[in-house]
């Protein structure tokens, strides 16, 4: 069983829980409070473990030894509403990071709990709900049995904890040769495609729309994550994208089959088998929102003052982040490229990455190409 | 020795009864070995929670793939009967959920 990292005792949170509060309108009263539980923070520890430790020069520390101390920001006047939380990280050298999420990055707490109203009948699919983040002043004693007595282990789990595999990459000569596209800045970790790389994923994600009713297609992207020796910086390559075989593509989405995964992961291995590529893996994902913006909407009133159309179907969708959130499970550098169209017909493209517990968009690079030296 | 003092003991099912196994995420990030698992539980079942005792997120359904075959195991039917007497099969936990 995979262990959670650290939490420092005592924690600002003390014995209370942190809760999603649910309204069914905008200033109803709360119909349901849902726990957020240990499970729900992975992907916040994550992204603080990037900022702790991988980016710091310590990419050999396992998120499991992460200490962690939560500690919720109160919106003024009140003593339970938060406007976020902090998660304070200490990394292996000592030094403590502060990293604030906001009440969007609980989103998938507030999904279950719609689930829940909905099961009870009283919220109906598609219809708004609002939420918040709270402190729950329910006793924590009562929480604990409830979520004991709900998940008995029916079997043992051993962890095989791994290495997180990197690459050792003086990361200053790949910048000079890169060609930066968007915002390539803090707080954004360095992602590189080589142009093989992103040429083959858009032809890829672009594949489904020649079909004569479009669909979804994509690939895999592969590569390696690297350790700067000289900077610390930590980052990731692309230089490799797997087509999904199989997979079955709809208008609006797109699934991955047995033969899918089969086909990804047996190219994946082979791959690996190579000496100075065995540390690469999936790092990320693109596909193709193949169907025009805003599902089919018309353009702007303004479009003839516009010099660029702004209106396009770029974006990741709620079963974008969830399945990003389920095959990268507290993997930060994760990414996630999308293709589409403007509604002038053009195309449009941007990467997403994990930011404050949500995909956001963000810049990368283009090499020309990529040699990776020896593992370490 | 005290006569009447009862031990109550849980029933173990048999090493027949039992199968092990090694699973991975589909990126091949979180590995674990699994064991003392009843051959007679759902391989649905028997997913579901092998993804909640990874820390995988529990909105999505989770599914077992038989690495030697690429194929995935039927949810509603018992894990032992689909890996048979396998000495340690190699499944990997996948969530049955598509992109938007």
């Amino acid at each position: 069983m995979t262990a959670s990292p650290a939490t420092q005792s005592p924690s600002a949170l003390g014995a209370r829980t942190l809760a999603v509060a649910l309204r069914t309108e905008a200033d109803g009263p709360v119909v349901l409070c849902q726990p957020v539980t240990e499970g729900d923070l992975f992907d916040l520890y994550a992204e603080v473990w990037l900022a702790t430790c991988l980016r710091k020069g310590h990419p050999e520390a396992p998120l499991d030894d992460l200490r962690v101390r939560l500690v919720p920001v109160l919106e003024k006047g009140h003593d339970s509403l938060c406007l976020g939380l902090i998660i304070e990280g200490v990394g292996p050298d000592g030094a403590t990071a502060r990293h604030a999420f906001p009440p969007a990055a609980f989103e998938e707490v507030a999904w279950r709990a719609s689930q829940e109203l909905i099961r009870a009948g009283q919220l109906k699919s598609g219809d708004l709900y609002f939420y918040d983040v709270v402190i729950d002043r329910r006793p924590v004693a009562e929480l604990t049995l409830a979520r004991s007595a709900a998940s008995p282990a029916p079997f043992t789990v051993t962890a095989r904890p791994t290495p997180l595999a990197r690459l050792s990459v003086p990361l200053p000569p790949l910048v000079e040769r890169a060609e930066a596209v968007g915002d390539v800045g803090e707080p954004w970790v360095p992602v590189f495609f080589t142009r093989a790389a992103l040429e083959k994923a858009e032809r890829f994600a672009r594949r489904g729309a020649l079909a004569p009713q479009p669909v979804e297609t994509g690939c895999v992207l592969v590569g390696p994550l690297c350790s700067c020796p000289s900077t610390g910086e930590f980052f990731v390559v692309a230089c490799e994208a797997i087509e999904l075989l199989e997979a079955e593509g709809t208008e609006y989405s797109l699934t991955y089959s047995g033969a899918t995964w089969a086909h990804v992961q047996a190219t994946v291995r082979a791959v690996q088998a190579g000496p100075a590529t065995h540390s690469y893996r999936i790092v990320g994902q693109a596909h193709g929102h193949n169907f025009p913006p805003h599902f089919g909407e018309k353009k702007c009133g303004e479009c003839d003052q516009q010099p660029t159309c702004t209106l396009t179907s770029v974006f990741p969708s709620v079963a974008d982040r969830r399945w990003t959130r389920a095959v990268f499970a507290r993997q930060p550098w994760a990414i996630c490229h999308i293709f589409g169209i403007t509604a002038r017909g053009g195309h449009a493209q941007a990467l997403f990455g994990l930011r404050h517990g949500a995909l956001a968009e963000r810049g990368y690079y283009v090499l020309p190409d990529f040699a990776p030296p020896e593992a370490t | 020795m005290s006569v009447g003092a009862q031990a109550a003991v849980a029933a173990q099912p048999s090493a027949a009864e039992t199968l092990s196994f090694q699973a991975t995420d589909v990126t091949g990030t979180h590995s674990v070995a699994v064991s003392d698992v009843q051959r007679a539980l759902p391989a649905g079942a028997v997913a579901q929670s092998l993804a909640s005792m990874m820390n995988l997120p529990q909105n999505v359904p989770w599914a077992l793939r038989d690495d030697s075959t690429g194929a995935f195991l039927e949810d509603a039917v018992p894990i032992g009967q689909q890996l048979g007497q396998e000495a340690e099969a190699k499944l990997t936990v996948t969530p049955r959920t598509h992109l938007g």
